[in-house]
């Protein structure tokens, strides 16, 4: 049986999606929040907007865990595979 | 650039742009919790419940722009009554192959419910559920 029977494509290209976009998305608001953080200087504004940053970015990592966990949790239940990349 | 590699970026920039919005909607979460470690009352307890708070709202955002981004409504040109365009079913939640066999049972002529680019979609759709 070749060797690409064996992956799902399709679940490795909504993944390389899913990565692509939360990068982008972490990077955004590092540079958007340190172009603030410039702009602002010191003060009790600035932890705020480390809280408003800091949520931002634990929330991106944290719905990527989500998402990549439910698209695995369906393709193992389409392909009855315990290994979801790899097909049953 | 050849075409697979564009259609890639087009979706990873249309998943980049789901991703911004749900890093906006931790954002007031953020805020509030900035404003409570102001009085001294960050307990951890209460960023937890915050970023629950902040994942609920998240999950609405994503639902919200992932229907903008990847669905696009059927144009529904003169002649078909309005009750008929509101009974086409949606064609993610239906799946779109059934859609099509549904359209064509209930009579409708396709072209003149579905546009071509709808139809795209419902190509891409189809795609996503394989």
């Amino acid at each position: 049986m070749p060797w690409s029977d064996w992956i799902d494509f399709d679940t490795l290209k909504t993944i390389s999606w899913h990565t692509s976009g939360v990068v982008g998305g972490i990077l955004s608001f590092i540079v958007i929040g340190y172009i603030i953080d410039w702009g602002i200087g010191a003060g009790p504004v600035k932890g705020v907007l480390e809280s408003i940053e800091g949520f931002a970015l634990v929330g991106l990592v944290l719905w990527l865990v989500y998402q990549t966990g439910h698209l695995l949790w369906i393709r193992r239940v389409k392909n009855g595979s315990r290994l979801c990349v790899l097909v049953a | 650039m050849d075409r697979d590699s564009a259609s890639w970026l087009r979706e990873a920039a249309k998943f980049y742009l789901m991703y911004l919005a749900v890093g906006a909607a931790f954002a007031p979460f953020g805020l509030v919790y900035g404003l409570l470690a102001l009085k001294g009352w960050n307990h951890p307890l209460a960023g937890l419940v915050l970023l629950a708070g902040g994942f609920l709202t998240a999950r609405f955002v994503w639902e919200r722009v992932h229907r903008r981004l990847f669905v696009r409504p059927a144009r529904v040109i003169q002649g078909v009554p309005a009750s008929a365009s509101r009974a086409v079913p949606d064609p993610v939640r239906q799946g779109g192959v059934t859609t099509c066999a549904r359209l064509g049972e209930n009579g409708w002529a396709m072209p003149h419910v579905v546009d071509h680019g709808h139809s795209r979609v419902l190509g891409s759709t189809v795609d996503g559920l394989r």
